[in-house]
């Protein structure tokens, strides 16, 4: 029997054993379709990890961050670290001590790092493409973090006054939802910030509130405030200030002209990076800044400041119940200065004052210019010379520093890794799966149509077909049969990917936005392309292994019906 | 002539094993029938005419005794060889018509000479022909089940027919018929005898066993008449 006539037996079959055909080709079909969707899908979330997320922490995966978790880090950690094998190189960072850091503008909007840190030229490099170096004649270099680049819309909907009541808040997305000021993440690629200038300002004074938060049991009232109001708030604010330093001098910031060198996509802070020799001139500027901003001592006037770290208040300086335990100060996230106006701490008014300087010893609004070397590193990049190392190196870390070191041998690579095997896992599971069915569907069904065609296959003995022949059609029919079920399944499955591919890029894009951004600084933005790539080699080699797997399976059902004999065909019906 | 006898069955035997039943269907059957003969084969149900004509269409090994068909031994040959030779020299009727229902009557005459590696085109081309001949050029592209039982009849005659084979076998052909087909397919075996081929009918059918040259009865598997009472002989 050839092939056309093996053909044309298996599709007028199909018309006569619709329900048993449909047994083998529905599963199959749905397996096929479910396959292509899921190799799809994974293959486009391989690719989107790849080009969107992997790339792009390229540069982090050279830098192992080691902290002290209460000490300083003593400098002889520097030399311990440079010792160990993979290690290219090794540099402080310091947080500077500078309150109200702004970058105006990236991408049209004001965003505030929380917090400056120092990065060595060597470790700059690693992620910017030009060298990480203070010149008079060029713009700063800085670096920001993904988590930086956050900016605050105001969105009242045409209202004065808006109730979040805490009855209606389901989850945290509601409040985001519900409250008029809302933080709005940036989520252009690095590609597209990289190389923009920008204008970084140190210090000032913040710009007043133009609402007010009345909270009450019930949940918070967000109030604009009046034009009258927001002008008695901020005459109010600028009497206080005034008796003891040039309100003018305070209110405007130092301003540099800066260029945004690099975006780091792996850390969970709100940060601004700057290159190691900056810092002085940042330092020294602030602090004479200060000191000619300042009218007089301040006496008994309860003062501090809560910049990152600590500092033990000046003589004749008291702090502030509100944000001092034990004349020490703790940060409290903020970047700020409080004073009580009044010789207690029960008088009126505090007021922030942000872009005064505390150096660590204490100097309140110091006397003298502090630099980088009043203050003592917190961090302590190391550079590995290979990113496959990571893990390694991190343990040699651990081990040479001891216990009193926390070392960040968190990888973004090696838990995307771990995911990309797990999806390749999942589909072999679904292949297994895949194959399980087909044997049991295709002995199951060909077995059957093979014992309700017995007259049928008598006849073509007696006409003098071979148990070859035989044989060959029932795997001819049996391939025919799951053929068109996997060409039916792909389309299907294809047909799927293109109407899934916009709502998982949507939902991908909700994901990261609503959820997965507090836990991994990815920031980036899917369309339905990056959804619509096919795993066609995935696809094929399944599809092959399957057909194998059928023709081989067939052979069973294949070979009962070349032992039915002509005679067979004489049964009466 | 020993040459003019193209079958010949010697002590030919069939026992059936059903269960730990044994079944002896024919029982030592020795026969010879000539080239061009036409035999009619009566007998009793259950009586052995079937198996007998099993054996005679290569269709069934018996259990013991030989059979040569046309200078041939067919249970000696391999399958290939054997199927071969039933798709050549053969050509079988069965009373329940045994066409395929999916297939058109053009095609079920078709299969048998697929089957012989004849081409797509000349066998549709022979299959056309061999069915105009038998009045059924209008019911070409019907399905069994859109056909009497008559014309299912004339189809599978057809079927036997394409492939010109020397050796025509019909198992009660009018079993399932009217009278009028019955006559209809009388007839045509008639013709078909006068054509030269060798022509075996078992039948019940005294209409039709008339027709024919020799009579041979078969009871309880075992020949009545001897093999080599030659009636008469009208080729
Ligand atoms: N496959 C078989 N298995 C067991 N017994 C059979 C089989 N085929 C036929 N027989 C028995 O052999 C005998 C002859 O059958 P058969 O040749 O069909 O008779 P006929 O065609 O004359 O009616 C009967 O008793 C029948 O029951
Ligand atoms: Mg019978």
């Amino acid at each position: 029997m050839n092939p056309k006539q093996i053909l044309k037996v298996s599709l007028r079959k199909m018309g006569i054993y619709k329900m048993r055909v449909a047994v083998i080709i529905v599963p199959v079909l749905v397996l096929t379709a479910i396959s292509v969707v899921v190799s799809s899908e994974l293959f486009s979330i391989r690719t989107v990890i790849r080009d969107k997320v992997l790339e792009k922490m390229a540069a982090e995966q050279q830098v192992i961050s080691v902290t002290a978790f209460d000490e300083e880090l003593p400098d002889e950690y520097k030399s311990k670290a440079e010792q160990i094998d993979g290690v290219k190189l090794v540099g402080f960072e310091y947080d500077l001590p500078v309150q109200q850091v702004a970058v105006d503008s990236v991408d049209g909007h004001i965003i505030k790092p929380y917090i400056v840190h120092t990065l060595t030229k060597k470790v700059g490099d690693v992620f910017s493409n030009e060298p990480f170096e203070y010149s008079d004649a060029n713009p700063v270099p800085i670096i920001l973090s993904r988590k930086a680049l956050v900016y605050q819309e105001e969105d009242w909907g045409g209202k004065d006054e808006i109730l979040v009541s805490f009855d209606s808040l389901g989850s945290i997305n509601d409040l985001k939802d519900q409250v008029p000021v809302k933080s709005v993440s940036i989520r252009k690629p690095s590609k597209d910030l990289v190389n923009k200038e920008v204008e970084v300002s140190f210090g000032g004074l913040y710009t007043n509130p133009s609402y007010t938060v009345i909270d009450t049991d019930k949940g918070s009232t967000y109030k604009k405030l009046s034009s009258e109001q927001l002008q008695h708030e901020q005459k109010a604010r600028e009497e206080s200030i005034s008796k003891y330093w040039d309100y003018q001098k305070l209110t405007n910031p130092i301003t540099f002209k800066a260029k945004i060198v690099a975006i780091r996509e792996d850390l969970m802070e709100s940060a601004m990076f700057v290159p190691q020799d900056f810092a002085d001139i940042v330092l020294n500027k602030i602090t004479t800044r200060e000191n000619e901003a300042r009218k007089s001592t301040i006496n008994g006037v309860y003062l501090a400041s809560d910049f990152i770290g600590s500092a033990t208040l000046d003589e004749g300086l008291k702090p502030t119940p509100l944000a001092v335990t034990n004349e020490q100060v703790f940060s409290l996230g903020e970047v700020s200065l409080f004073i009580a106006i009044g010789d207690d701490s029960s008088s009126t008014g505090k007021i922030f004052i942000p872009g005064l300087i505390l150096d660590d010893a204490g100097h309140a609004v110091a006397d003298e210019r502090i630099s980088l070397d009043d203050l003592s590193p917190l961090r302590m990049d190391v550079v590995i010379s290979d990113v496959k190392n990571r893990r390694q190196v991190s343990n040699d870390l651990s081990k040479a520093l001891g216990d009193n070191v926390s070392v960040g041998a968190f990888s973004a690579i090696s838990s995307i890794t771990m995911f990309t095997d797990f999806v390749n896992k999942l589909m072999d599971s679904l292949t297994i799966i895949f194959v399980i069915v087909t044997i049991i569907s295709v002995v199951g069904v060909m077995s059957k149509i093979v014992a309700e065609g017995e007259r049928e296959i008598g006849i073509f003995r007696a006409l003098g077909a071979t148990k070859m022949a035989i044989r060959f059609l029932i795997v001819g029919q049996t391939l025919i049969y799951f053929l068109i079920a996997l060409i039916i399944g792909d389309m299907l499955g294809a047909l799927s990917v293109f109407a899934l591919s916009s709502k998982i890029a949507h939902q991908a894009n909700a994901l990261i936005e609503r959820g997965l951004d507090y836990v991994l600084p990815i920031s980036v933005h899917f369309e339905t392309v990056d959804f619509l790539h096919f795993d066609i080699a995935t696809v094929l080699q399944q599809h092959l292994l399957l057909i194998v797997v059928v023709a081989l399976v067939a052979l069973i059902p294949a070979y009962r019906a070349s032992k039915i004999t002509p005679v067979d065909a004489m049964r009466r019906e | 002539m020993n040459s003019t006898k193209v079958i010949k069955l010697d002590s030919v035997t069939k026992v059936y094993k059903d269960g730990d039943r044994t079944v002896t269907a024919l029982d030592n059957v020795s026969l010879s029938i000539e080239q061009g003969e036409s035999v009619a084969i009566e007998g009793p149900s259950g009586s052995g005419k079937s198996t007998l004509l099993q054996i005679l269409g290569a269709l069934d090994e018996p259990t013991s005794g030989s059979v040569n068909i046309f200078g041939v031994e067919p249970f000696q040959l391999n399958d290939k060889e054997l199927s071969k030779f039933r798709n050549e020299t053969i050509g079988f009727v069965f009373q329940f018509f045994n066409l395929l229902p999916y297939y058109s009557a053009l095609e079920n005459v078709m299969v048998p000479l697929l089957l012989g590696g004849v081409s797509e085109t000349d066998a549709r081309e022979k299959a056309k022909t061999v069915l105009d001949e038998l009045g059924l050029s209008d019911r070409l592209n019907h399905r069994p089940s859109q056909l009497s039982g008559g014309q299912m009849q004339r189809v599978a005659i057809a079927r036997a027919l394409g492939t010109e084979p020397k050796l025509i076998l019909a198992d009660e052909p009018t079993g399932n018929l009217d009278k009028e087909n019955k006559a209809i397919i009388a007839d045509l075996l008639a013709s078909v005898s006068k054509k030269g081929i060798t022509l075996i009918v078992v039948t019940h059918d005294q209409l039709l066993s008339e027709r024919f040259g020799r009579k041979l009865r078969i009871d309880g598997g075992r020949l009545l008449q001897p093999s080599n009472e030659k009636v008469k002989d009208e080729s």
